[in-house]
């Protein structure tokens, strides 16, 4: 699918924005900080599990290790981007990325990993710490790490598609936000960041899985702790297949109507 | 610079039209609500069909008013947006295809917007657009020493945008625009906001490119002297419609219909006497402008010199602004 030139002319894009995003370092470092409320949930779960309140046979270390590998899988879904579309559709800055040989598609994608460039080696120490301090790290299934990497990458695949889709509706609608807002609640919410997938109540937790949230944040921690059987794994991958595939293309298709009734606003 | 006649033009448009849908709101809080529940919806045709080709080599200016359907066309010209109707052809392409082909032999370049990254330097940005636009390394390096000899930005490649002046920034822009050597130049008021300074080393930077690439100039601005010294031709569009083609002097003979005499007196005359032998443009001690229809100039230069003390009369063009002034005030009886 992609040309040898493309892959350079990716690479290019990814090392030109990663070099743009290594001049904000104070402010990821803020943002690692500040994007504790995963750490938050774990002490409330954590505070919950001791009081003996849950059914179930829970360790506290079971609730530390979750909500680590939730906050860790939070850092590598940054949201950013479709504001950046949203300014440049509005805008009409659009119009320079149009008219170079590129598709605009592979800006976006770069400028997506070059986030998580930047931000991954610094937020490795939070976590291996996390885990040393806590022993947290004996809740992994050393066997599943693989397939956790593998359904890490499906959620960030399913996460960057669902962000260029909301950002190529700015073509219509002249602010987004509020659909971002939306999108963002609701992955918190259902995707496993406040409560773990399998404490949601079994007919919810029925209909939440059939929505893409789960596969983006739930889902690889699950894998990650060994938490699902062979059938729920294989459901679960072929799920996040599918909302690629749906989200990828439907986003394609309103990127092609919307490039061909943008009017580069602005002059 | 100029081609066989036999060769076909660089861009040829012929019927092309552009029409916008817009919604209606008119002004205030009551409206701004009905418009939350209602928007009717209405056409605005910007580009009246036109019709116009241009050789290679050949440096066109575009002028308008504001609003007259210059950037629509300019956009539809490098395949920004998609025309209603009508056909373009630019170096044998269709733009709105956008192939990459095309993309690669053009360039746009919009004074009043920027592309380079404000945290980062120019060269961050040039060694991007190698690789986007394929440049060989030996094209790059002759380019871009071309390029920043050109615009005297040698010594600011390095620096992060947002510590270079407005010039700077703007030189660098051009200089980003120009690496891949592009054939086609689209230049949307390429010295707006700029100081007279850079202004001119900006247009000396047009010519020499031109010269340098035999390189196609479609240029539009705000500045007649842009436009006098770099266009060999100029294009005037009005409400959607092209209302002049050729080159800047002929636009000046054929559109005013007045010229201007300008006259130097021995003794003071009196205003409401010279009224009655034209239009007083200027009158200032024993000097005085006055505009007198074309048909009528010996006849009221003879009056004139046998009837005042008049000691020095020049007859002169209207100048270049103010015919297009009067021509955009009436374009809509000339169409």
């Amino acid at each position: 699918m992609i040309r040898n030139s493309g892959f350079r002319k990716f690479m290019a894009l990814l090392a030109f924005y990663s070099t743009e995003f290594s001049n904000y370092r104070a402010e990821f470092v803020i943002y690692l900080l500040g994007g504790s409320q995963p750490i938050i949930m774990l002490f409330i779960w954590v505070t919950l599990n001791n009081s003996g309140q849950l059914s179930g046979d829970y360790t506290s270390t079971h609730f530390v290790c979750y909500f680590l590998l939730i906050y860790a899988v939070r850092n590598c879904n940054a949201m950013w981007f479709p504001w950046a579309m949203d300014e440049e559709i509005r805008q009409g800055d659009l119009s320079f990325k149009l008219l170079r040989p590129v598709n605009p598609y592979w800006n976006y994608l770069a400028y997506q990993l070059a986030d998580n460039v930047i931000r991954i080696p610094l937020m490795l120490p939070v976590l291996i710490g996390g885990f040393y301090v806590t022993s947290a790290y004996t809740e992994l299934s050393p066997t599943h790490l693989p397939l956790a990497l593998l359904s890490l990458l499906f959620g960030i695949s399913i996460h960057f598609y669902s962000n260029f889709l909301m950002g190529t509706v700015s073509f219509w609608l002249e602010r987004t936000r509020a659909l971002e807002m939306m999108y963002y609640s609701m992955l918190i919410l259902l995707g496993g960041a406040i409560v773990p997938l399998e404490l949601f109540p079994d007919g919810l937790r029925q209909i939440v899985m059939f929505t893409p949230f789960p596969y983006l944040l739930g889902f690889p921690v699950d894998v990650a702790m060994g938490r699902l059987g062979g059938a729920e794994l294989v459901r679960g991958f072929a799920m996040q297949a599918v909302w690629v595939l749906l989200i990828g293309l439907t986003g394609r298709a309103l990127w092609r109507a919307g490039t061909k009734g943008y009017s580069g606003a602005g002059a | 610079m100029s081609q066989p006649a036999d060769e076909p033009p660089c861009i040829t448009v012929e019927g092309l039209r552009k029409v916008y849908r817009v919604h209606k709101r008119a002004a205030g809080f009551r409206n701004s609500i009905r418009s939350l529940f209602y928007r009717p919806m209405t056409e605005v045709e910007a580009v009246k069909g036109v019709d116009f080709s241009i050789q290679s080599g050949e440096i066109v200016g575009f002028l308008g008013p504001n609003g007259a359907g210059k950037t629509t066309t300019l956009k539809m010209l490098t395949g920004l947006m998609y025309p209603s109707s009508g056909k373009i052809q630019v170096l044998g392409y269709t733009p709105q295809k956008r192939d990459h082909d095309f993309l690669r032999r053009i360039t746009l370049v919009m004074g009043q917007k920027q592309q380079l990254i404000w945290d980062l330097s120019a060269a961050d940005a040039f060694a991007l657009n190698k690789v986007i636009y394929d440049i060989p390394d030996a094209e790059y390096k002759s380019n871009l020493g071309v390029v920043t000899d050109m615009l005297g930005i040698g010594d600011v490649l390095n620096k992060p945008q947002r510590t270079l002046s407005l010039g700077e920034r703007m030189k660098c822009e051009l200089a980003a625009a120009m690496l891949h050597s592009p054939k086609v130049l689209f230049l949307d008021e390429p010295t707006i906001g700029m100081d007279i300074n850079v202004q001119q080393n900006v247009r000396q930077f047009i010519a020499d490119y031109r010269t340098e690439f035999n390189a196609t100039v479609l240029l539009t601005s705000h500045y007649m002297a842009d436009v006098t010294a770099l266009a060999d031709r100029i294009l005037v569009i009005d409400g959607g419609e092209i209302v002049f083609e050729g080159r800047s002097d002929a636009l000046v003979s054929r559109f005013s219909a007045a010229k201007r005499l300008k006259l130097q007196f021995g003794s003071a005359v009196d205003p409401v006497r010279l009224e009655s032998y034209g239009e007083v443009k200027a009158l200032k001690g024993l000097t005085a402008e006055l505009d007198v229809e074309r048909d009528a100039i010996s006849v009221i230069s003879s009056k004139l010199l046998n009837e005042l003390p008049v000691v020095d009369i020049a007859i002169e063009e209207m100048p270049f602004e103010d015919v297009l002034a009067q021509l955009f005030d009436r374009s809509g009886d000339i169409r």
